[in-house]
Formats: C-alpha cells, sequence, structure tokens
C-alpha cells in the first residue's frame, strides 16, 4: 500500500469515525415518541405567543412565516416543567414577544407541532439558551 | 511523515471513539443527555464502587435509578417483552391478550399516543410497579414500625410494614398495594400484593392480575448503591415466576438536583389541555387550538 492509499483509507477511517460519532446522539432519539420523525430535525424561527409550564410536559407556542411570509402558528412539545427545572429553565424561560430559534423534530402526521425534549437547541433573543442534561435516565424525559 | 502523523491522529481518534466512551460508561454519573432520548437509554451496568461505611439495615436517603433496563425505546426488545426484564414475559394465553389489548405510546408495541390506551393518558396514577420502573427520584422514611416510600412521581407514598404482621388473607386491590417485610440477612424482602390490574407493570403495557403477587429485594450494597430485584407471581397472566433484572438506584446527597424532589402531579386539566394542543394533533395530523397543519 503506497502512502497516497495509505493515506485516503486513514482518511476515510476518521470519516467513517466522525459520522459514527456523530450519529451516537442521533441512534438515541427513539424514546420520546413516535409521532415525531426524528429524522427531519428541522429549525423554527419565530415570536413565542405563549409558554406553559405544565404537566405532563411544558408547551412552548410560536408564530413562524413561511417563504411565502404566511404566518404559521407551532406548538411545540417541552420536556416536564420537574425536569426543566433540573436543567436550569424557569416558568419564565419564554415570553410572548421574544424572538426564538428552535430545533424540533416535526409531527409525522403533518401538524404544525414539534417536539424538544432533552436538550432542546434554542436561541432566545439571539442568545444560545439550550439546557444543560437533565440529572437522571433519559435525560429526565417524563411521559 | 504525514502517513505518520495521520495515522497518529487515527489511532487517537479510534481510542476516543471505540475505547473511551467504554472507559466512561464504567466511571461516569447516571446521566444522560439527547434530544428526545426519552427513558430509552441504556447505560452501563457499572459496578458500585466502594462507599463509606453504612447500616445495611438502613435504606433512608433519596434515591435515583440509573443503569440499563430503562426502557421507553424499545429498540431490539421482544414484542411481549417489559421493562422489568430483557426476556420476553412467560405470558399465558390470558397474559398475552391482556398484553395485546394495552396500546402503549412507548416501547417495542409503541402507537401513537392518541389511539392508546395508557391509564396514565387520562391521568390515572402510575401505580407502585410503574413507579418503581420509572426513573424519578424516592425516599425512603424508616419509622418504627414501618418503612415509608415517599415519590417524586404522583408525589405519592406506600407503606412497608416492618412490625412482623402478615399479609391480609384477601388483600383490597390498591393502586400502591399493601406490602409486609422481613430483613433476609442484608436484604429487605418485601412482599406485596393487592395491586389493581387497571394499571400497568411498565410504560410498555405489561399486564397483571389482581393474583399479582411481588417480591422485591432490596439491598444497599454500600452508602451510594441501593439494588432491587422483583419476583413476579401471576398465575393468571404468567406459566411461572419470573425475576426482574437488577435496577440499581445511586444514592442522592445534598445539593446534587434530585436530592430534593419536587411536585410532579399529573392532573386531569393539565392532561386535556396537552391533548388538546400537542398530543391528539401530533399524532393524528389535525390543527390544534393554537397550531395549523401543514
Amino acid at each position: 500500500m503506497d502512502g497516497t492509499i495509505r493515506t485516503k483509507v486513514f482518511c476515510g477511517l476518521l470519516v467513517t469515525m466522525g459520522i459514527g460519532m456523530a450519529s451516537i446522539p442521533a441512534l438515541a432519539h427513539h424514546g420520546t415518541g413516535v409521532a415525531y420523525d426524528t429524522n427531519s430535525p428541522t429549525v423554527l424561527t419565530g415570536t413565542v405567543t405563549e409558554f406553559k409550564w405544565l404537566n405532563p410536559h411544558a408547551q412552548l407556542f410560536l408564530d413562524t412565516k413561511d417563504t411565502g411570509g404566511n404566518v404559521q402558528h407551532w406548538a411545540v412539545e417541552m420536556n416536564s416543567p420537574g425536569v426543566m427545572t433540573r436543567q436550569g429553565w424557569t416558568r419564565r424561560q419564554f415570553k410572548p414577544g421574544d424572538e426564538v430559534t428552535i430545533t424540533v423534530y416535526p409531527s409525522k402526521a403533518g401538524a404544525l407541532v414539534g417536539s424538544c425534549i432533552g436538550i432542546c437547541k434554542v436561541t432566545i433573543n439571539g442568545k444560545d439558551a439550550t439546557p444543560k442534561p437533565a440529572p437522571g435516565p433519559g435525560g429526565g424525559e417524563q411521559f | 511523515m504525514r502517513n505518520r502523523a495521520i495515522a497518529s491522529l487515527a489511532t487517537v481518534v479510534l481510542v476516543s471513539v471505540v475505547l473511551l466512551p467504554a472507559a466512561l460508561a464504567q466511571t461516569a454519573p447516571p446521566q444522560e443527555s439527547g434530544q428526545g432520548q426519552g427513558r430509552g437509554g441504556r447505560r452501563a451496568n457499572a459496578i458500585p464502587p466502594p462507599g463509606p461505611p453504612h447500616d445495611p439495615h438502613d435504606l433512608s436517603g433519596t434515591w435515583m435509578q440509573f443503569g440499563p433496563g430503562l426502557g421507553g425505546g424499545g429498540g431490539g426488545h421482544p414484542q411481549t417483552g417489559s421493562e422489568w426484564s430483557t426476556e420476553p414475559l412467560p405470558l399465558t394465553p390470558a397474559g398475552l391478550a391482556k398484553l395485546n389489548g394495552n396500546h402503549p405510546g412507548k416501547g417495542p408495541r409503541a402507537g401513537v399516543p392518541a389511539k392508546g390506551n395508557d391509564p396514565l393518558s387520562d391521568a390515572n396514577v402510575p401505580g407502585l410497579l410503574r413507579t418503581l420502573v420509572y426513573g424519578r427520584p424516592f425516599q425512603f422514611l424508616p419509622t418504627e414500625d414501618k418503612i415509608v416510600q415517599i415519590f417524586e412521581w404522583f408525589r405519592i407514598w406506600r407503606e412497608i410494614w416492618t412490625d412482623g404482621r402478615k399479609m391480609p388473607e384477601d388483600p383490597d386491590p390498591r393502586f400502591y398495594g399493601y406490602s409486609v417485610s422481613k430483613w433476609d440477612g442484608d436484604t429487605l424482602v418485601v412482599e406485596t400484593a393487592g395491586l389493581d390490574p387497571r394499571l400497568w407493570g411498565d410504560e410498555w403495557g405489561m399486564p397483571f392480575s389482581e393474583e399479582m403477587r411481588l417480591e422485591e429485594r432490596w439491598r444497599r450494597v454500600d452508602r451510594d448503591n441501593l439494588q432491587l430485584t422483583i419476583t413476579f407471581t401471576d398465575p393468571q397472566m404468567y406459566t411461572k415466576p419470573w425475576t426482574s433484572e437488577m435496577k440499581r438506584f445511586r444514592l442522592q446527597k445534598k445539593g446534587m438536583p434530585d436530592a430534593e424532589m419536587l411536585e410532579v402531579i399529573f392532573t386531569p386539566m393539565d392532561e386535556q389541555d396537552f391533548d388538546k394542543n400537542i398530543r391528539n394533533p401530533s399524532s393524528l395530523g389535525v390543527p390544534g387550538p393554537k397550531s395549523g397543519v401543514r
């Protein structure tokens, strides 16, 4: 095996491992509910209209705009208040008017509903507000 | 030279990818992360490290489950599996029929939650078995004649009698059963009966009947680690007694996030609100009061 081939093999190995590492979290994304398409993470950018800090899971409502400029009303399922508390979030995490960018798994059935549970990647008014992992099983998801 | 550098880098990556996670799995605190990961993650079955001196007959403290056996995802689990065991359940025909009549939103038989019949979706209490297998904190409070076990999930408790009393002949069905106990060496052996069979034994719809008897074996192996196995005996649902895999719990010391139990109560008004806004639209593709459809 000459040097060039060895280089390609090693590079291939690195790429493969990189993909493998990147897929570790994805493989774990299976427990929150079969209603959501965990293969299609979707970034929503919009304005908060309401945040409900309730069991079994908190609910975030926001208005986004589609490519035609039409307003779309989204609902986002989040974690339970107990788990979110342990992640450092509070019932005042979002307030109406906040500009947010949030990555959700959208409903498979076509509703404008998504889930953002566990490590919920989110910015609020331009600041990263992604929480730390919850202690305990599964990052703490509760039914 | 360049190739050597790449080879070295590849070796480092290989070690990082293959060996480091395994090493971490043996030593990491019981935490997981990941969006939507839920309770399906399966973590290393770490051997508890030797702890400081402790009284093995004192179970007091706040405990949190860790380790393998936490269900929820179901990949690779048998259709007749349970969060209590990695083995298929030894179901009788009646047991299989009841299992198939339970339609969960989680596990290997999961369907969309809005079309399921999980009692919890209507804000019914989870009951003893489901609470024990679910990974939320609980606390043991020993008293003179009983140990009170209080659970964060639904903010509820049960009594484990330690005063030598016998199990009643025909205990009434209760959501959290009737429990008497004795010590077998350093293991607290708890006999539990009188479990209301309308509930499920786990989140996957594990069935049980009013004949279900549990032998819970709790053992505090050191100050920080507690173990539980349960033997299930229920001739209506199972062809033979079967024993759970070992569930492991770690002491939540002051300052740890789960040391202080929160109020986690599901109420009908909250469940209905969640159904209307989230569960039904996401499952059925119908618009919610505050969401549309694509």
